[in-house]
Parts: structure tokens; C-alpha cells; sequence
């Protein structure tokens, strides 16, 4: 595989993830430097990448390689049929002992490889200038009901992201640390201060717009100018990570040197390159994690207990995916909705999605914090 | 003045001068190439608005989507939001950009020419960045609230550009300098000596402002003002960056996110995007009905006066205020950009956040020099080939008696039916699936063509308009004098054409070269050009680096334009209009 690997010379990749930026740069030198087979690719978020790929499909002339990225994405992908079987397909990496995964990579699917864990989901972040230790929230319903909270919390927007939904999903569905009544009081007496997506949350955080922010994001590169930001870990709650992902293109033109960076993106050899580089979590046990300092020196608040550790799994990504396109009432939030209508739209949503998938989905994917 | 709204245009027929039957193959040929290129996707979407179901598969035709969209009263809600904002905004921005054009082109303002070129530096301005800029620059706690929170007799933050006048006044100046490029030429090239008719005959400065210069300058004014509306309608960066903290929402916000969510939701933003359809149809009828039978002929063989208007006592005045309009709409945006460069964190105000890691690193980044090269082709391929194209489709339906110029004209301004978003996946269903494109699948002659037709809106307008303004009797001389139409293009249009060919190609360049929406579509690594890295770096979370790339965008407008200006001072061309 490797020699016809190197033959083909060159690998694309469509999404980042590990890839994104000059860090991205920088792992695909070192892949090139071992292998002598070069790796590009382009972003395209998720959307405009999978829209991209569905119509170079169908039109039999396939661009990518490698299909990256995060969930519901990889899962949407495979259902489309756009992924080969990884079954036999040679990847070393993969027959290793159980025990040096945190999370089997190949455990959440036949069409794609688990490549990282990433951003960890049961915190909130704070601005320290502006919340005093005193004043720092001990779980999810405090933030929700408590008035000292009043137009201190920054979140996003329902009508223009589904990223509400998707922390439902993990605070709520999965971990029962944030009901729908405290999303629903958040929204109607909290006066939370409304962003177009998660970085542009974390932003107006550093930039001291709002005391609290509701999830982790892109803080490390603020955090590390100076900005005044601290991680809050809320004891007894459950973390839920998720993940990103990459499988095999159909069709792709050069297969054996996909293969070859995949086996290699999950391997000891690899994993260590990658986490030392983009300073991220590893999949491996024999891999240590080099988190930035903002996420490794997270305070554990309300208690002395740290809650248990969960990837995300497929079927939740889709389920909250689902979640926010077809329930309207999340869209309400901003503007008002009764609170009997908001919860009763969802739970309707959430027995009808359970009844066919074979019941309640409760249980995340356990994972080896480290 | 009056008598200068002629009733109508004669026309060259192309029939008469190649024949009936030869004379209009290629014209339709060209009509149908277009058609394919344009109505194509925008067909494919319009279908999907119909469809029921999930995208992709197979589905009954049906109305549902549209019940449901259009039976919504928030649909309302938002269709009226949109229209007011954007009403307001090019409103406002008429104002500005007509002031400025009329102070450049026709009085003896000082510094015109400098204050033209700020204008035109105002336009590179990549949209949004500049718009985080204004967010930390007005934002609550933005730079001038804190500097204003010194003086004694102030109370909280004066500004909040999260608000409804926080968007008209951040939109409003990027249309203000769109308005002016459009207006400049139709001032410059007016006929001075109908002002002076007008003061010979006892009219103060004033009333010749209202009676002959604003009635001669209106075609253009409005012609720039229905296209900044239909761009201020579709408008997105700014509405949802500024208007989603303050809770408001228009057209373009919920589009992007129908077509956008897992599961897309295409059959309902298609739907949503019918509203355009209406626009741009009310548009164009609007535009026939009020400049239909008037002639804005101000090229012809009589020669022209070009004399400016003396300001007085408001001369240096006019210039400050000129210079005013700069420093707030650009100076201070691009400031913060440029400051955001050097700062380890955009936004976060200390000491020790200054660095030049972020252009040591881009610099030296392979990527970003191989797409600067793109960058560069790319504006020159969509100058070029826009340019070109577009005049043909002006020339055929301004000064043609083409049968189906009616045609050519809708078609140039269909792509301005469906937001960028919408637009986007039409042309991905459309192109990528077409054995046309195959071999240039993913090269930067895609990504031109995609773009080409992207501009025909723009591109055609400008150029239709200065076609409008040659006088068919110099055509017809050179007729009489025994010139084929090839040498009377040649050498009678072509030359008086180069000035607004020119402005063209400048337009086009750098309109192509700061797409990104339809970009992200097409372009492969060997294609990558600085809007694909200003996209990923502001996606990866590094705005810091995406700004190096912006800031690089706008070095090569600047060196567009430099170009552009000394052509124009090589060829003799009065004025890029």
C-alpha cells in the first residue's frame, strides 16, 4: 500500500480539522517528510463540502480523497453511500491492543475513522474581569434561574445556528445536566446576549461583551493574547467530546495514499506529531494529551468531583442535527415562545425520534479522560 | 433640457448590416450560451422549490414549500425588515456617494483626484472584516465608548453598533463608495454648457444644481440606486454579525441558514428566494418605466464643455468633508485591521499582545504566495472575459435591434435572483455535472467562468450605461463614410468606449477576487487564491491571519487601480468613465 502510495504521490483531503491552518501545514510536512507523499486540502465547512462532494458523485469525477470532518457531517456522508468500507481495507493501526485507545477509532463506523477527540463539552467560560470568583456558577440550572446572571450570558443564536440543539443534545439528552426548562429560562429571563455562532461567542467573551460564556470554543488563541478568560468545569456533570472524523471517497484517485495518511493520523507515531502540534487531545492512552493552558487548568467548581467522560456518538450527532432543522420552537427562542409550548414541541420530537430508533439513546460512547 | 429626452433611439440593426439570416446567428448563439450558463442553475433551483421531500431524492412536484414559507406571518415580518433596512440604507448612501461623485466630477473641489482614489480604496475594503472592525470599534465596549467613557458628562456607551443603525450606518458607507463609482461618470461627462444656458438665464447655483445637473445626473443615480437596493436586500455579513445580538433578522440571514443546516432545508430557501425574483423583476420594470424613451446621450459629434463648478468660500470646506467621509468610513475600520495584524488576539488590548508572527508566518507560508499568483490571474481572467462578454450583451441590448435583446437583458440580470448562498449550490448542481466543464473542473478557469457570469449583473450595467451615452450619429458617419461595422467598432466605438471599458475591467477584477461565497464551491489547492485563505483562516480561528491575506487582497487592488490609472494617463483617457 505504501509503495503504490507513494506512486500516486499526493493526497486531498476535503474539511481541516487536523489539517487547519499553518499547524495543518506543518503535520502535512511531516507526513510528506516520512512518506514522501504531499497532502492538501480545502475547507469548505460542512455544508459547501458535502454539497461539493454529493455533485462530483453524481457526476462520477471525484476531487477528494479523504472526506474530513465533524459530526453529523461523516455519518451524513456514509448514509449518501459517498465512503468505501474501511473493512478490509489495510490500516495497521487498527488491529493494536484495545487498551491504547481512549476511543476505538473504528468504533462508530465501517466508512470512518474516529481521528481526535475534540472540545471538551461541560464548561462554561468566563470573562474574570467582569465575574468575580464569588459569583462563579456551580452548574447549568444555577445559570438559568439565578437573577445575579441577568445579561451576563453570551450564546448563540437558534435562527442562525443549530448549535442550541446540538448542546441540549450533550448537557441535556446525554449527560442530564441542563434541562429544557432551564434552556427555556435562559432565553426568557436571563437576557443572554445573542451571537451568529460559536467563535463569534467566544469573541465578544474576550472582548468583555459578556460575563459568561455557554460552551467551549475557539478561546485558546484569546486566551493566550491576554484576554481575561478562565474555563469553568462543573462538578458531577458529565463531559461529552466530540469528535472528527474521515473515511475513504469512492472513487478517489488516489486511495492508497488516503489510506496511508489515515493509518498514519491514528497512529502512535502520528497521534504524537499531531497533539504536540496543534496542542489538542489524543485518541491514544500512549499518547499524552498537550492541552492549552486555558483548557488543562480548568477549575472544577461546585463540588470536588469531576463528572464522567463520553465521546459523542453517531447517533446523537444526528439526532441533534435533526433536532434543531425540524423543530421549530427552537427558532422562537429569541423572541418568545411559552414555555409549555417549547417543551412540549421537543419532548413530541424526542419520543417520536426514540420510537424509531429503538428507544431512548441515552448513553454516550465512554472515554479515558486523561 | 427638456428637449433632450428624445423620444427614440435609432438603432443599428444587425439584421440590416449582416444580412437576415447570418446577421443574428451568433447573436443568439451568444444569447443561448448565456442562457445555458445562467438560467441553467437558477432553473435547477427554482425546480427544487417546488419539490417535496428531501433534496436528492425523488419527489412530487408540489406548492408546499411555499405554503409553508409564504402562509408564515414571520416570512412577513422578515420580507418587511428587509425592505425597510435596505430602503434606508442605499437612501442614505444615495446621498453620500451622489454628493461625493457630484463634488469629484463637477466641481473644483481640491483634491478630487486623491479623494477619488480614497473612494475607490474604501470599495477594496474586504466587507467582512471590516465589519468586526466596526464591532470593535463601536461595539459596548468598543474603542470609542472607552475613550468616550473619559469625559465627565458621559454615562454608558454612546454607540451600539449591535442595533438597526448600527447596520444602515456600516452598510450604508460601504454602498455610499458603490454609489459614488457608479454616479462619477454620468457627472463627469455632462455637458457644462447646459449649466451655463441655465445661469445665462437667471438661475442662482442652486436651481441649476435641481433643475439641469440632478434631472441630467438621474438615470445614473437611479440606475445605482435600484442596483445598491437589490445588493442591500441580499446583504448578509452585515446583518448577521450586527443585527443577531440585537435580535434582527432579514431575507439573506434565514436564507443562509436553510440552505446551510444539516438537513438543508433547499426546497424552503428557493422558495424564500422567489421574493428576489419579484425584486429584481420590479426592479428592471421600474428602471424601463422611468428612464424608458429618454436619451442619455452626452457623447456625441457636437463636443462637450467640461468646465467645473466654482465652490467659492465652500471649497476646502467640500474637501474636509470629503476627507471626513474617508477617515470614518476607512481610515478607522482599516486601522483596527491593520493593528489586528500585529496583535497575538484581534481585539484584545494590551502590550504584550503585539507580535509579528502572523505576517512572518504568512509570509512564509508557500500557500499563501502561490495564491497570491492565483489571486492576480484569477481578476485578470474575470476582468478580462467579464469585461468582454458583458459589453457584448450591453451592445446587443442598447444598440442593437437584436429581437431578442429583452432577453439578454433579464438574463444579465438574473444571477442578482438568488442570494450568494442559494446562487452557489445552483451553479455546483448545475457545472460540476456538465462534461463541458470537466477538464477545468477545479482550475482557475472555472473558478473565472463561475465568476464571469457572477458579474454579468454588474459588469453589463456599468457598460450598458456608457453605451447608452455615445450617440448613434457617430456609428452611422462612419457608416455613411463607407467603415464596416468592424472598423466603426474599432475605431469609433472602441475608443470612446475605453474609459468605461476600463472601469469595467477594475470592477470586475476586484469584485472577482474578493468572492467567497462562491468560491469555497469551486476552488481545488492549485486554485486557491487569498479569499479561500482569508476563509480558512477566519474558520480555523485565527481572524489574525485571515486579515494578513485581506490586507494583501486590498495591496493588489491598489496596484489594479495604480494600473488602471496609468493606462489611463498613457492613453490619454480623460477619466476611467
Amino acid at each position: 500500500v505504501v509503495d503504490a502510495a507513494k506512486q500516486e504521490g499526493r493526497v486531498l483531503v476535503y474539511g481541516t480539522g487536523f489539517l487547519r491552518g499553518v499547524e495543518g501545514a506543518m503535520i502535512a510536512q511531516e507526513f510528506q517528510r516520512i512518506y514522501g507523499i504531499s497532502v492538501d486540502n480545502v475547507d469548505g465547512a460542512g455544508s459547501p463540502s458535502f454539497q461539493r462532494l454529493r455533485e462530483e458523485a453524481k457526476a462520477g469525477v471525484p476531487t477528494a480523497d479523504i472526506y474530513l470532518a465533524s459530526p453529523p457531517w461523516p455519518a451524513v456522508v456514509e448514509k449518501e453511500g459517498f465512503l468505501v468500507s474501511l473493512q478490509d481495507k489495510r490500516l495497521p493501526a487498527l488491529k493494536e491492543p484495545k487498551s491504547v485507545w481512549k476511543v476505538d477509532p473504528a468504533s462508530m463506523s465501517e466508512a470512518y475513522l474516529v481521528q481526535a477527540p475534540i472540545y471538551p463539552n461541560g464548561h462554561v467560560v468566563i470573562n474574570t474581569k467582569l465575574l468575580q470568583p464569588a459569583d462563579y456558577p456551580k452548574n447549568f440550572h444555577e445559570l438559568a434561574v439565578d437573577p445575579r446572571y441577568i445579561g451576563k450570558i453570551a450564546w448563540v443564536d437558534p435562527k442562525t445556528t443549530g448549535d442550541v440543539a446540538f448542546k441540549w443534545t450533550i448537557w441535556g439528552y446525554i449527560a442530564n445536566a441542563l434541562s429544557l426548562q432551564d434552556v427555556w429560562a435562559i432565553y426568557a429571563n436571563q437576557k443572554p446576549a445573542l451571537y451568529a455562532d460559536p467563535p463569534a461567542e467566544a469573541e465578544a467573551l474576550a472582548r468583555g461583551e459578556a460575563a459568561i460564556a455557554m460552551g467551549l470554543s475557539t478561546f485558546e488563541a484569546a486566551a493566550e493574547a491576554g484576554a481575561p478568560i478562565k474555563v469553568l468545569r462543573f462538578a458531577d456533570t458529565p463531559v461529552v467530546t466530540n469528535i472528527s472524523a474521515f473515511g475513504l471517497v469512492k472513487q478517489a484517485q488516489h486511495p492508497n495514499a488516503a489510506l496511508v495518511l489515515m493509518n498514519w493520523a491514528v497512529s502512535r507515531e502520528g497521534q504524537e506529531f499531531i497533539t504536540q502540534t496543534r496542542r489538542s487531545m489524543s485518541l491514544r492512552t500512549d499518547v499524552t494529551d498537550k492541552l492549552p493552558d486555558v483548557l488543562q487548568n480548568a477549575e472544577l467548581v461546585g463540588g470536588t468531583k469531576k463528572g464522567a467522560a463520553y465521546v459523542l456518538a453517531p447517533v446523537h450527532a444526528v439526532f441533534s442535527a435533526d433536532l434543531h432543522s425540524k423543530v421549530e420552537v427552537w427558532r422562537r427562542l429569541p423572541t418568545g415562545v411559552p414555555q409549555a409550548d417549547f417543551e412540549t414541541a421537543i419532548t413530541d420530537f424526542v419520543k417520536q425520534w426514540e420510537a424509531a430508533n429503538g428507544g431512548p439513546q441515552h448513553q454516550a460512547i465512554p472515554f479515558v479522560e486523561r | 433640457v427638456t428637449e433632450l429626452a428624445l423620444p427614440a433611439q435609432r438603432r443599428w440593426s444587425v439584421a440590416g448590416l449582416y444580412g437576415p439570416v447570418r446577421a443574428s446567428w451568433y447573436a443568439w448563439l451568444f444569447t443561448a450560451v448565456l442562457a445555458a450558463l445562467v438560467l441553467y442553475p437558477l432553473a435547477m433551483l427554482f425546480l427544487a422549490s417546488f419539490r417535496g421531500g428531501e433534496e436528492g431524492q425523488a419527489a412530487a412536484i408540489t406548492l408546499a414549500n411555499y405554503q409553508r414559507i409564504f402562509g408564515s406571518l414571520a416570512t412577513y415580518e422578515l420580507i418587511w425588515t428587509t425592505i425597510w433596512l435596505a430602503t434606508v440604507r442605499v437612501a442614505l448612501a444615495c446621498c453620500v456617494g451622489v454628493v461625493l461623485a457630484w463634488l469629484v466630477a463637477r466641481t473644483d473641489m481640491p483634491w478630487r483626484q486623491g479623494i477619488e482614489v480614497l473612494v475607490w480604496i474604501k470599495f477594496f475594503s474586504p466587507p467582512l472584516p471590516m465589519v468586526v472592525a466596526w464591532i470593535l470599534l463601536a461595539g459596548k465596549t468598543g474603542v470609542l465608548n472607552s475613550l468616550l467613557a473619559n469625559l465627565p458628562f458621559v454615562q454608558g456607551p454612546v454607540f451600539d453598533v449591535y442595533s438597526y443603525w448600527g447596520i444602515v450606518f456600516v452598510s450604508a458607507l460601504q454602498l455610499s463608495a458603490f454609489i459614488f463609482l457608479l454616479t462619477v461618470p454620468a457627472f463627469r461627462s455632462m455637458d457644462a454648457s447646459l449649466e451655463d444656458a441655465g445661469k445665462v438665464a437667471g438661475a442662482g447655483s442652486l436651481r441649476v444644481l435641481r433643475r439641469i445637473t440632478a434631472p441630467l445626473a438621474l438615470p445614473a443615480i437611479l440606475g445605482a440606486s435600484l442596483y445598491a437596493f437589490i445588493f442591500a436586500l441580499e446583504s448578509f455579513e452585515t446583518e448577521v454579525m450586527l443585527g443577531t445580538p440585537a435580535r434582527i433578522y432579514v431575507l439573506s440571514t434565514q436564507i443562509y441558514v436553510l440552505a446551510q443546516q444539516y438537513p438543508n432545508d433547499l426546497s424552503g430557501a428557493t422558495a424564500l428566494s422567489a421574493f428576489f425574483l419579484v425584486a429584481v423583476a420590479g426592479v428592471i420594470a421600474l428602471q424601463s418605466r422611468l428612464l424608458g424613451g429618454r436619451s442619455f446621450t452626452t457623447v456625441s459629434g457636437h463636443g462637450y464643455a467640461v468646465r467645473p463648478v466654482a465652490l467659492g468660500k465652500w471649497r476646502w470646506p467640500a474637501c474636509a468633508i470629503c476627507l471626513l467621509y474617508f477617515a470614518v468610513s476607512t481610515l478607522l475600520p482599516l486601522a483596527m485591521l491593520i493593528l489586528g495584524t500585529f496583535m497575538r488576539g484581534w481585539g484584545i488590548w494590551s502590550a504584550s499582545n503585539l507580535t509579528l508572527n502572523h505576517w512572518q508566518v504568512s509570509l512564509r507560508d508557500p500557500r499563501l504566495m502561490a495564491a497570491l499568483t492565483n489571486t492576480v490571474v484569477l481578476g485578470l481572467l474575470v476582468g478580462l472575459g467579464g469585461t468582454a462578454v458583458c459589453a457584448a450583451a450591453a451592445y446587443l441590448w442598447v444598440r442593437t435591434r437584436f429581437a431578442g435583446r429583452r432577453v439578454l437583458e433579464f438574463i444579465t440580470w438574473s444571477p442578482r435572483i438568488a442570494p450568494g448562498p442559494v446562487l452557489a449550490i445552483g451553479f455546483a448542481w448545475a457545472y460540476i455535472g456538465l462534461p463541458i466543464f470537466r477538464p477545468i473542473l477545479g482550475t482557475l478557469l472555472m473558478l473565472a467562468v463561475v465568476l464571469v457570469v457572477n458579474s454579468l449583473p454588474l459588469g453589463s450595467r456599468i457598460l450598458a450605461g456608457g453605451m447608452h451615452q455615445v450617440a448613434y450619429e457617430l456609428e452611422e458617419a462612419a457608416q455613411i463614410s463607407g467603415a464596416s461595422w468592424l472598423t466603426t467598432f474599432r475605431r469609433v466605438l472602441l475608443p470612446l468606449l475605453a474609459p468605461v471599458l476600463v472601469t469595467s475591467f477594475v470592477l470586475l477584477f476586484l469584485v472577482a477576487i474578493r468572492n467567497l461565497v462562491l468560491i469555497i464551491f469551486f476552488y481545488t489547492p492549485e486554485s486557491r487564491v487569498l479569499s479561500a485563505i482569508l476563509w480558512e483562516g477566519w474558520r480555523g480561528g485565527n481572524p489574525e491571519r485571515a486579515l494578513v491575506a485581506g490586507l494583501i487582497m486590498m495591496a493588489i487592488s491598489l496596484v489594479a487601480l495604480g494600473a488602471a490609472l496609468l493606462l489611463r494617463r498613457r492613453s490619454g483617457i480623460a477619466s476611467f468613465y
